[in-house]
Parts: C-alpha cells; structure tokens; sequence
C-alpha cells in the first residue's frame, strides 16, 4: 500500500482544492465525512481506486514521532539498532520503495522535513518522494525533474547508482548574491534489491561548506596563478582583487597602500563590475587618503585585523550609488608587517566564518610576499643602472673568467679587442710581455682562489708601444658554494718601459 | 481474535453472525494517530457507560488491513460501523460528540449506569 501525505491539505482544517485535496474532494462524497475533515477530526482517507492511504500532517508525525522514538522498532532489536545507527548519521537518509514512497527515514532527515525549504524538504516517511520532485515548481523544478528522472532510472535497474548536486531553498530569500548563498546539496541514490522488492536508498547531504571551502580553495589557486603571470605590481593587484570579487561576488575592490612621504593610506589599484555607479566609485576613490587608525581601512592598517561592515548593518560609501551596503577590508601582509589592505565593497558581504577569515589571510600573505619581492627587484634592478652608470663613466673595464680562468666576458677596454681575449687566460694573451711582472706569485694566488689587487703586467701595442695595465679581480661562487670564476676591473695605467 | 466486551488491538474483523443481544462494533484506525487515539477513548468511555457487558468491539488499523477497511466501504479514519443490531450505521470522526455516538448506536438519552 502506498502512503501518501498532501502537503496542501489540513494545515487549517480545510480541504485545500490542489494536489491531493483534488483527490479527496473526489472520494470524500458524503457530508459527515467532509464535516468531520474539516472539523480536524480525521487521520487518513483511504483512496480505492490508488490503494494508498493518505495520512494528514498531524497523524503523519504522530507515526514519525513514535518510530523515531523507537517504539516501533522497539521489539526488534536489529533493527532498532539500524535505526539508532542510521539516526546517529548526520546526513539525510532514506529509503523509497518502488512507487517512490518514503518507507523510512533517519532523525536528520525528519528533522530536515520540519524546517525544509524547496522540493521534497516537507516530505516525511509514508509520503510518496518522487511526487514531490515530480510537482516541484519555479526554481526547483528542473531539480525536481532530474531527480525523478535519475531515482525512477534506480528503481528500474537502469542504473545502480545516481548522484546529483543541486542548490536549495528559495532564490528571493538568498538576495542578488544567490550563486554563492544557496544551500548545496547532493543526493546519491542506490539500487537496493535483494530476495525483497526492490527499494531505492536516498542519502541527502548538506555538502554547502564543502562546496564553499572549494571555491576558495580555488580561490587561492587562481590567486597564486594571478601572481605567476603577473609582470608588475599593478598587474598582479587588478588580476587578485578581480578574482576575490568575482568568486566571492562582491562589486568591486581597491588597495590603498601607505604613502612613505606622509604615512597615510594611499589609493593605488582598484577593480569592479563594469557598471557606472560601481566605476563611479571606483573614481570617487582614487584622491581618498586615509589615517593610520581612522576609518575602516585605518583601523585594518593599523591593528593588521580583517573588519567587515555586514550587509544590511551599516551604509558604506558604496550604498548610496549602487545599493550595496557590505564591505570587507583586510590586510596585505609581508611577514610581520602589513604594507596595504585591500577593501572590498558590495551586496552579499556576509560575516566571515572561520574558512574566509584563513582564505583572506593567504590570499593577504600572498600578495604581501610578491609585492615585497617586486619591490625588492625594482630595488635590485634600481642598484644594478646605478652601478652601470658609475663604470660606464670610470676609467676602469670589467671582465669575468670561468672556472679554468679563461675570459669569459671583457667590457671597457681600449687595449684589448674581444676576439683575443676570450677564452684565454690572462697570461696567455699574446701580448703580454713576460718580463716584469711576477706571473708566478700571481697564478698561485689564482689556484688558491685569493683575491688580488693591482696586479699589474705589461703588454705590446699594435703601434709598437708598451703599455701598462693593472687588473684586480675575487673569485665568485654559486649558490651551493662552488667556484665558478673571477670577475674584476682593469684599469690603463699609461705607457709602460720602453724595453 | 475478537474478545468480547473488550477491545482487540490491530485484531482481524469479527467473524460469525452477532447475537441480537450484543451491539457488534467494528472501529477503524489508523496506529496512535491523535483522532483514532481519541476515538478509541471516547467509545470505550461509552461502552462502559452504557453498554457493560453488551458490547463486542473490534478495533482495526487500516495500516496494517488496509483492504479490511476498503472492503467494507470505509474510506477515511476514525470510522466507527455499528454491524448489528439493525439499523448499521456508521459515524466518522474522533466520536467526541457523545449525544451522536448513543443516537447511532440505539442507546437511549437517558439510559445511565
């Protein structure tokens, strides 16, 4: 027999005139019978032509009270003990017999039942499941649809297994941030067949954090690779607000950094949906200076503390133009210190939980240790010209050697032309006269891999002419310790002694 | 089984012709839904009352014989049918109003323990 509960019906003692209500308005013919209903005075309607009984919301949870008491189940006990396992789990289960009807349920999802929203959240043990999902309507129904389908699939034998993510609840009620705010769910429903008839086990999970901890997950990822393709400052601070607000769905966001010359908070870079109130604002911004200590974004800089103005409780600049009253403002972060915030503007801004609190500490951390690296290499590269620009106007040229001390590289130098210098060793240029210098002393010095300072040596010009150099080099190493050659200056000290 | 001037919990229907003596109750529930709960509790108050010792009834869970109840007509719960003496008749609901229980079941107003 099937049991079935109409979900229109009886909430006010009144025959509904939908769904089921349709059906008992047709077997219910006789006055006594429909005063009685409406006097709340009845349990169940047996339908004769369907064989189902259709039991009314109070006896229903009389029933499901008791069994969830055990009192039922209370003279088997393997299968109170089943019953007691599968109350324990804190996933929905149930079980449908061929036709649909929920035989049984565990304590979550009856629990689930009583305070549900969307297709089949109402729907308690002896009601018929599959005509849930078959009438759910609006923003559920091609859920519902999908649902049937792939549970009747189960039940058939076409398939052993079906599984099914889907958002639940209503889509007013999650606001303009629906995508990131609505309950995810996933279903999997297995074929169980046996000596017995064939039976279709429903397990419903809330999968919602699982799901938000994904996505920012994901989150980082995409913030880790902003990095990676990032070429400038700028660059990577665009492409990560952008990321945050398009997995987070927040309107748009700006970093303010501190200005060394006067200490306050400075815009810098800033992203935001392509409309003209968000980008408006975004304009709004840029001449905006901020205390260490004042304003949301002055508090964050100074306590290096994520703050958040929760949507609904306090109108941000945003509000007036765009509506949304959120913002989220936390800190960029290289070790210790923080070196900007980053503020977030926009509907949906919720209070964080625990998760988004370590996304946006990583996400801060993160950018903080790439900023402080670019900035670093800008430094570096900053020092590099400086140092170009004072040998480009000494005197002096500059050359490397390998490790067997052959040159490698000779830049500056008026007496020697490439082409005979690299890839010998400096007393095997052909140049160079012998006598007068103490080659002796200087290669041993090599070997050891001293330093040497205004070593100096002669050599023959093209013209005829000795000339006398002095050179100074120190041995370089790799990383790991390795010698890998010499690098030092030259400098022409004029004519040597005519021979 | 069907204990005279008593009740039988989820019994099967009454077998054999009822005497003329005896009103032969038939009382249609469904488990310990409240209405069927308070169905049961007003009729034995009744029977008690004012059938002692005259009465058999059988008490029916259309859970477990739900083609018992189909097959004699009843189509909701709590439905209580007065098989014999003649008139039969039947009352639907929660058998609160106990002037509409008497009349149905031939016991007169007035009649008292």
């Amino acid at each position: 027999m099937n049991t079935v509960i109409d979900p229109h019906l009886h909430t006010d003692g009144k025959l509904a005139d939908g769904g089921l209500g349709k059906v008992i308005l047709r077997l219910v013919r006789s006055r006594s019978e429909r005063m009685a209903i409406e006097a709340g005075e009845i349990d169940a309607i047996l339908d004769p032509e369907s064989g189902s009984l259709i039991l009314l919301p109070e006896a229903s949870r009389t029933l499901s009270q008791r069994r969830a008491g055990g009192e039922l189940a209370a003279s088997n006990t393997p299968e109170r003990h089943a019953g007691l396992a599968l109350d324990a789990l804190g996933i929905q289960v149930g079980l449908l017999d061929a036709n649909g009807v929920l035989l049984l349920a565990n304590q979550a999802w009856r629990a689930g039942a009583a305070g549900g929203n969307g297709f089949g959240a109402k729907v308690c043990e002896h009601a018929n499941y599959l005509a849930a999902c078959d009438a759910a309507t609006g923003d559920s129904q091609v859920d519902g649809a999908m649902i049937a389908a792939g549970i009747r699939q189960v039940l058939a034998g076409q398939r052993d297994l079906f599984r099914y993510d889907h958002a639940d609840g209503p889509l007013a009620a999650a606001g303009r941030n629906a995508a990131v705010d609505r309950r995810r769910y996933q279903l999997t429903v297995t074929r169980v067949a046996g000596a017995g008839a064939v039976r279709a086990l429903l397990a419903r999970e809330d999968v919602s954090e699982h799901k938000r901890g994904e996505r920012l997950l994901a989150l980082e990822y995409a913030v880790a690779r902003c990095l990676a393709d990032a070429v400038t400052p700028s660059e990577a601070l665009t492409a990560v607000i952008r990321a945050v607000c398009e997995s987070l769905g927040w309107d748009c966001g700006r970093y303010f950094r501190p200005d060394p010359a006067t200490d306050l908070l400075r815009f810098d870079s800033a992203w935001g949906l392509p409309t003209e109130a968000v980008q408006q604002f975004l304009q709004a911004s840029r001449p905006l200076l901020f205390r260490p200590g004042t304003g949301l974004k002055g508090r964050v800089y100074q306590s290096g503390q994520p703050h958040w103005v929760v949507d609904g409780f306090a109108p941000t600049a945003l509000a007036p133009a765009t509506g949304a009253e959120g913002a989220f403002v936390f800190p960029v972060r290289s070790d210790a210190q923080v070196i900007g915030v980053l503020a977030f503007s926009g509907a949906g801004i919720r209070e964080p939980d625990d998760r988004l609190l370590q996304a946006v500490r990583a996400i801060g951390g993160q950018l903080g240790q790439f900023l402080l690296r670019q900035q670093a290499a800008e430094t570096l590269r900053r020092d590099a010209a400086h140092f170009r620009a004072l040998t480009e106007l000494s005197c002096d040229w500059h050359w490397q050697q390998d490790r067997e001390l052959r040159f490698t590289h000779l830049e500056g130098s008026s007496a020697f032309g490439s082409d005979e210098v690299l890839g010998k060793r400096s007393w095997e240029l052909p140049s160079v006269i012998a006598g007068g210098s103490d080659w002796g002393s200087h290669r041993a010095q090599l070997a050891v891999r001293w330093s040497f300072h205004h070593f100096e040596f002669t050599v023959a010009r093209a013209d005829g002419q000795r000339g006398r150099f002095s050179i100074s080099g120190e041995p370089v190493y790799d990383a790991a310790g390795t010698f890998t050659g010499y690098r030092g200056t030259g400098i022409d000290l004029g004519q040597g002694p005519q021979r | 089984m069907t204990p005279e001037n008593g009740r039988s919990s989820k019994a099967r229907p009454p077998a054999g012709p009822p005497t003329t003596s005896m009103v032969v109750l038939c009382l249609y529930v469904v488990d310990q839904a409240p209405n069927s709960v308070q169905a049961v509790a007003n009729l034995e108050a009744i029977c008690q009352r004012h059938l002692k010792g005259k009465f058999k009834l059988e008490i029916i869970d259309v859970i477990e014989f739900p083609q018992h109840a189909l097959d004699n007509g009843v189509i909701v719960t709590p439905c209580l049918a007065k098989l014999s003496p003649s008139p039969t008749a039947r009352i639907i609901g929660n058998l609160s109003d106990t002037d509409k229980v008497m009349r149905a079941l031939g016991i007169p107003a007035a009649s008292g323990p």
